[in-house]
């Protein structure tokens, strides 16, 4: 399959490939787009390479997540040279506010924050693009049997936040 | 106290979640057409080659202090002349005594030592 397959095939996927770029910069809107504009020329540039072994989609959400974490280290990388030049620490980015309609969701937002970062993944796998545990297990590179006990440990634990939320307004 | 949430609760969320996504995802064929013009970044080495730097020249250091050590000559005591005379003079007379020591010991005798010899034993029949 070359680039221009791929491509065609991606822009199915565009959308659920935006939402999951945004959970991985942790919910920052501008950074999930920038990431998944280096995914995207990656594709085109023929850097990463879908060889059929799994789903495209699989395949995608574990090029995505990557090319997050990447950018993520040169973010990493780059605060740090900045602290050693500047008197004050440089405070990082929190994710970017967007414009509320919906206060459900913004409680679901900031309880996601308070998971760890493969609870969150999982979830946003499952839940969010409706993958199957095992499916989420291969985007994350990890075992169905660790991405099992995140799902659950990180469910629970959603749930009880939620509640306490739901408690609070009531 | 409220009702439990479920996983259709849960399900429920992240669709609404995902329908407000949507509404904001960036156009596909502008994204595509930047990531043509987009430059890579350049690949992360998984350790960068001053790491590997840094890590030469401290084994090559201590490799040659390892080597100065076990080479470094050993200096002899210095002693002076006087003393050296004076300690060849201790160890001569200390050669001497034990000399004139043997000699007292070969010399020695057993007060019976003339039973043993064989011109007393004439009366023995």
């Amino acid at each position: 399959m070359d680039n221009r397959e791929i491509l065609s095939q991606l822009e199915a996927l565009h959308r659920d490939a935006f939402g999951w770029a945004v959970a991985c910069c942790a919910g920052d809107r501008h950074r999930g787009e920038d990431v998944l504009q280096a995914a995207y020329a990656k594709a085109v540039r023929g850097a990463v390479r879908f060889e059929e072994r799994s789903a495209l989609k699989t395949w995608w959400f574990g090029v995505i997540r990557f090319t997050a974490l990447e950018e993520a280290n040169r973010g990493r990388r780059w605060l740090a040279f900045l602290d050693r030049w500047r008197a004050e620490p440089v405070v990082q980015e929190t994710a970017t506010a967007i414009p509320e309609d919906d206060a459900d969701l913004a409680v679901l937002r900031t309880a996601l924050q308070a998971l760890s970062g493969r609870q969150r993944e999982v979830l946003h796998l499952t839940f969010y693009q409706r993958l199957s545990v095992s499916e989420a297990a291969e985007v994350m590179r990890i075992t169905v049997g660790s991405a099992r006990q995140h799902y659950e440990r990180g469910k629970k634990h959603l749930r009880e936040t939620l509640q306490a939320q739901r408690a609070l307004h009531e | 106290m409220s009702d439990p949430i479920s996983d259709e609760d849960l399900q429920a969320l992240f669709a609404r979640q995902r329908a407000a996504d949507c509404e904001q995802a960036p156009a596909f064929l502008a994204m595509s057409a930047q990531a043509r013009v987009t430059q890579l970044p350049a690949p992360q080495a998984t350790a960068p080659v001053w790491h590997w730097a840094w890590s030469g020249a401290a084994a090559l250091g201590l490799a040659l202090a390892a080597v100065l050590s076990l080479y470094r000559p050993t200096k002899a005591p210095t002693i002076s002349r006087d003393a050296l005379a004076h300690e060849l003079d201790e160890i001569d007379v200390a050669l001497r005594k034990s000399i004139a020591a043997q000699h007292e010991l070969t010399a020695w005798q057993s007060p019976t030592d003339f039973l043993l010899h064989p011109n007393h034993n004439e009366n023995i029949p």
